[in-house]
């Protein structure tokens, strides 16, 4: 099964971690990885790793808030949360992405037309 | 913005927020072996799994600190305290690094600070950045000032300016002193924005009609001095020129513009009709006024000059003999104005001191070479645990930079201890009789431009002793190094031995000008000049009132004789000079020549050797005679008698009209003994041919008066009677020749203290630099000569090598030295006629001290030699 570079996704690991936040709510770290990647259907090629500077990153913009709390499995672990600003952040996002997505799907059917 | 908060919260609690990483870490990891153990994997595989999918954690955890904190602040601030740490090792490298290098920086630092203060320091008006004088030079005239009705025509029109003001100088004399001051339009003050520091400044209704308000404003100095800072002074009546005025203030102490430190008082210019000189209402066509102006903040000084060329050209059209040449926009803010001349003389003082830096960095360089060889093995530990060269390099770069903190500390000392000496010195040695020379010094306090001098030329210094031992790192072998084996590195020497080349160099350079300027001013301390001139004084007058008052000071009982000259000989640079022919032996002679009435001879007692000098008549006819000096004689006319022989002048092209030999040739009448009519640093006049003149009204010449007694003041109550006799109310001044020549020798003494300064700290800077190279080499290579000396070479053989090699250094450095300074010498003689041409003798004793200093740091350290044990040196093997 093909995966998907890294670097093509460099920009968009942010906004697929807001958009998981955003739409299960508090999550620790292993619980958010997991959940990209099972979105991703496992087609995402970079190590887990990678998801904590990400997390401080958008933790230093306001955009998620983190505290520390007790897992189902009674581990103690640092729950993730999305915050308004990190709402409002998302819903830029996605509009970017969208319009963004658009535009190129245009060029490939136009040219696609044009052979 | 919020990331950078974020980033600075996180310094706070780093430690806490590293553990809790690793917390998250471990979570994460084990979740993720629990969901592969359900799958189905044994535990150590799940492990395993786990970690591949996680990536490092190690990578994890520096990508995540990398984010937090600001990583490269933090390595530099870890890089700044390794470096304190390890200086802290070493108290003796710090304490020589920060004199040696403080030493340098005190210096620089003082003479910016010195040209800071008066070059680019602004005044203290606000705004004076907006401050301008304008003037214009025309075919004849350099600086040409305007007119009463040039400058009411330029007020209206001159729309670029905030204001225009004018103001006339005016000199008067008070207690048979003369006194300057300037006559101000009414918004003068106003204009500067200057601020009284008693009563009031002068106000537009004050100048508002002619000899209406007879009213003044003293300067802050002459109310000192001489009212003795008397707080009542406002509202008394002072006698000036013809009329008494009321005080109505006292300016603040430093509230006057450039060229005007020694105005006493300014008055309305409406009052010019009290004061002896040019009344502007009276002589409408008399140019007198300068006008100053503040410029609108939306206007450029260029725009302003620009459009005052075309006003003028418009004002003044071509036939006109002030039309413009050049026009001139001269901006007031600083002490003195920043021209491209006061600009070069900068340069060149700061390149002189900048000279003694350079050798204090080349000094301390060595140190650190020496220093960076002995911490070799520790930079190839670094090195081999992984750490960059890029990396090791800057950790020494911030080594050096935290040195140059106690150096530049040093030196801001040494700035601040020499800005309160300096103008102490100055008070207490200057020459009495003197213009007082409080008006000219200003506060030397070391401001921001001096500090932010002072912390570049710190920084630029630590990088520059950095230079040599990082470039020295690129190129080090770690195998090598790390063994702690460098001796046969011949670059690194190489490089040391030019770095004290540098030094003796220098060394020798300052020298040979101290020397000369010492040899100079020990001589000139009794100068030979043929000339009894102590007794002597230039009256300076009015040339109108010249010849009266000239006659009338020749029957004067405490006057004993009256000279008129071209020049006043010791002064005012060297004679002028024109080409003679002599008739009777066609011998060509380029000679200096001075134009002088017949008393000039007795007045200085000149002895006539032969014949006699110029009669009255043919002084009053500026008859077509002349006498030689005895030198002069010599070489136009060898082994003949000179009197009644002809001399054929060449015209001469150059000088102002009025002071062209108005004669083609000449009869020899007289021999005098040979004297110094040029300058007094020149000695003795190699030729100079007298040629005759009487007091005449128009032409610029000095007059001279010679005293029954040493007593000046009796000297200057007969002038003053005798001026008032024939010239009430015209200002002048009795300049003791005494009193001018100390002036110009305090001067030139100055200038031989300044140079012996910097020669003493050079001669201490090629000491030390050898000393610590030499001492280097020593230790270095204890083994290599416990070897030789194994082998049968005597101590002495080793020591005389080193003595070879180290003389090759100090030869290399004291020729490009030498050379240097009789470049400089030929360069400032040429150009410059206060400096003296100096023989052979400052480069032997400048050179032989450079050397003499150089072999003692060089044998101090190899005394040592001769106490290596060979069987201990070999056993360090």
């Amino acid at each position: 099964m093909p995966t998907v570079k890294s670097d093509l996704l460099h920009g968009t690991f942010d906004f697929m971690v807001l958009k998981t936040l955003h739409a299960m709510g508090p999550l620790h770290g292993y619980a958010i990885a997991r959940r990209i990647e099972q979105i991703s259907a496992d087609q995402l090629a970079i190590n887990q790793g990678t998801l904590y500077p990400a997390l401080l990153k958008l933790q230093q913009h306001g955009w998620i808030s983190s505290k520390w709390g007790v897992s189902s499995t009674g581990r103690r672990v640092k729950f993730y949360s999305i915050t308004r600003g990190g709402e409002r952040q998302l819903g830029t996002e996605e509009a970017d992405w969208r319009r963004a997505a658009t535009i190129v799907t245009k060029f490939f059917t136009l040219s696609k037309a044009l052979k | 913005m919020r990331p950078l908060i974020a980033r600075l919260l996180a310094l706070l609690r780093r430690r806490q927020l590293d553990d809790e990483l690793s917390d998250e870490m471990s979570a994460h990891l084990e979740f993720s072996t629990a969901d592969y153990v359900d799958r189905g994997m044994s535990l150590a595989d799940a492990r395993r799994a786990a970690g591949l999918r996680f990536g490092g954690t190690l990578q994890t955890a520096e990508a995540y600190r990398d984010r937090q904190g600001f990583p490269l602040l933090e390595s530099l601030w870890q890089d700044m305290r390794y470096a304190v740490r390890t200086l802290r090792r070493t108290p003796l490298c710090v304490v020589t690094v920060a004199g040696t290098m403080g030493l340098g920086l005190g210096l620089v630092g003082f003479a910016f600070t010195i040209l800071n203060a008066y070059l680019l320091k602004p005044i203290d008006l606000p705004n004076p950045h907006a401050l301008y004088s304008f003037n214009w030079d025309t075919e004849t005239t350099r600086r040409q000032r305007f007119r009463l009705p040039d400058y009411e025509a330029l007020e209206p029109a001159a729309r670029r300016f905030a204001g225009l003001a004018a103001a006339q100088d005016i000199t008067v004399m008070q207690d048979a002193v003369s006194t300057r001051g300037l006559l101000v339009t009414g918004n003068y003050f106003e204009l500067l924005g200057a601020r009284p520091a008693l009563g009031r400044l002068l106000r537009p209704d004050d100048a508002a009609a002619r000899g209406a308000v007879a009213v003044v404003v003293l300067s802050h100095q002459t109310w000192r001095s001489r009212y003795g800072s008397d707080p009542s002074i406002v509202g008394q009546r002072i006698l000036l020129g013809r009329q008494r005025f009321e005080v109505v203030g006292v300016t603040e102490p430093n509230a006057y513009l450039s060229g005007q430190e020694s105005v006493s008082f300014w008055a309305p210019l409406t009052m010019a009709s009290a004061f002896p000189g040019i009344d502007p209402w009276a002589e409408p066509d008399a140019a007198s006024l300068v006008v100053v102006g503040r410029l609108r903040e939306d206007v450029t000084a260029g725009s302003v000059r620009a459009w005052l060329e075309v006003w003028l050209r418009q004002r003044f059209p071509p036939p006109s003999d002030v039309a413009p040449v050049a026009v001139h926009l001269d901006s007031l803010a600083t002490r003195i104005i920043l021209d491209g001349k006061t600009l070069t003389l900068f340069v060149l003082i700061m390149s002189a001191f900048g000279l003694v830096l350079l050798v204090a960095c080349a000094n301390v360089t060595n140190l650190m070479l020496a220093r960076g060889l002995a911490r070799q093995t520790e930079v190839a530990v670094r090195l081999a645990l992984g750490a960059s060269r890029w990396r090791v390099a800057r950790q020494l770069i911030v080594e050096s930079l935290v040195l140059a903190v106690p150096a530049a500390a040093t030196g801001l000392a040494l700035i601040i201890v020499t800005a309160r000496v300096f103008p102490a010195v100055i008070l207490a040695t200057f020459p009495a009789g003197v213009a007082p020379v409080e008006n000219v010094l200003v506060p030397l306090n070391p401001d921001v431009r001096v500090m932010a001098f002072l912390s570049a030329a710190a920084v630029v210094s630590a990088v520059l002793i950095t230079l040599a031992p990082t470039g020295r790192l690129a190129g080090m072998h770690l195998a090598h190094a790390s063994r702690g084996d460098a001796s046969s590195d011949a670059r690194g020497s190489r490089l040391r031995s030019g770095l004290v080349a540098i030094q003796i160099g220098a060394c020798a350079l300052f020298l040979v000008g101290a020397v000369g300027l010492l040899d100079e001013s020990s001589r000139l301390a009794n100068p030979q000049t043929n000339l009894s001139y102590e007794r002597v004084s230039l009256i300076s007058i009015d040339p109108k009132v010249r010849a009266a008052v000239a006659r009338r000071l020749a029957s004067e009982a405490a006057v004993e004789q009256v000279a008129v000259a071209w020049k006043p000989p010791l002064m005012n640079g060297s004679l002028p000079t024109t080409r003679v022919t002599a008739s009777a032996t066609s011998i060509a002679l380029n000679t200096g020549y001075t134009v002088v009435s017949p008393e000039y001879f007795p007045l200085f007692d000149i002895q006539i050797v032969r014949g006699r000098t110029f009669t009255p008549t043919e002084a009053a006819a500026g008859a077509a005679v002349a006498v030689v000096s005895e030198a002069t004689a010599a070489a136009l006319w060898p082994g003949l008698d000179p009197i009644g022989q002809t001399l054929d002048l060449a015209a001469v092209p150059e000088g102002r009209a009025d002071r062209r030999l108005p004669r083609r040739r000449a009869q020899v009448i007289g021999v005098t003994e040979d004297v110094v009519n040029g300058n007094i640093f020149a000695g003795i006049d190699a030729s100079c041919v007298y040629f005759p003149t009487d007091v005449q009204p128009l032409t610029d010449m000095s007059l001279l008066v010679r005293a029954r007694t040493d007593d000046v003041e009796l000297l200057r109550s007969a002038v003053t009677t005798a001026v008032k006799e024939v010239a009430p109310e015209v200002p002048f001044q009795v300049l003791p020749m005494r009193t001018l020549v100390g002036f110009a020798l305090w001067i030139f003494q100055a200038f031989s203290v300044a140079a012996s300064l910097l020669g003493v700290v050079g001669l201490l800077f090629a000491y030390s630099g050898t000393h610590a190279v030499v001492s280097f080499l020593v230790v270095q290579r204890t083994r290599e000569f416990g070897v030789r000396m194994a082998l049968g070479a005597t101590a002495w053989r080793i020591v005389r090598g080193m003595l070879i090699e180290t003389s090759r250094t100090a030869a290399i450095g004291l020729a490009a030295g030498l050379a240097v300074a009789a470049g400089l010498m030929r360069l400032f003689s040429s150009s410059n006629a206060i400096l003296p041409t100096v023989g052979g003798r400052p480069f032997v004793v400048g050179a032989a001290i450079a050397l003499i200093a150089t072999a003692a740091g060089a044998l101090l350290p190899l005394s040592g030699v001769a106490r290596i044990d060979p069987a201990q040196a070999l056993r360090t093997e």
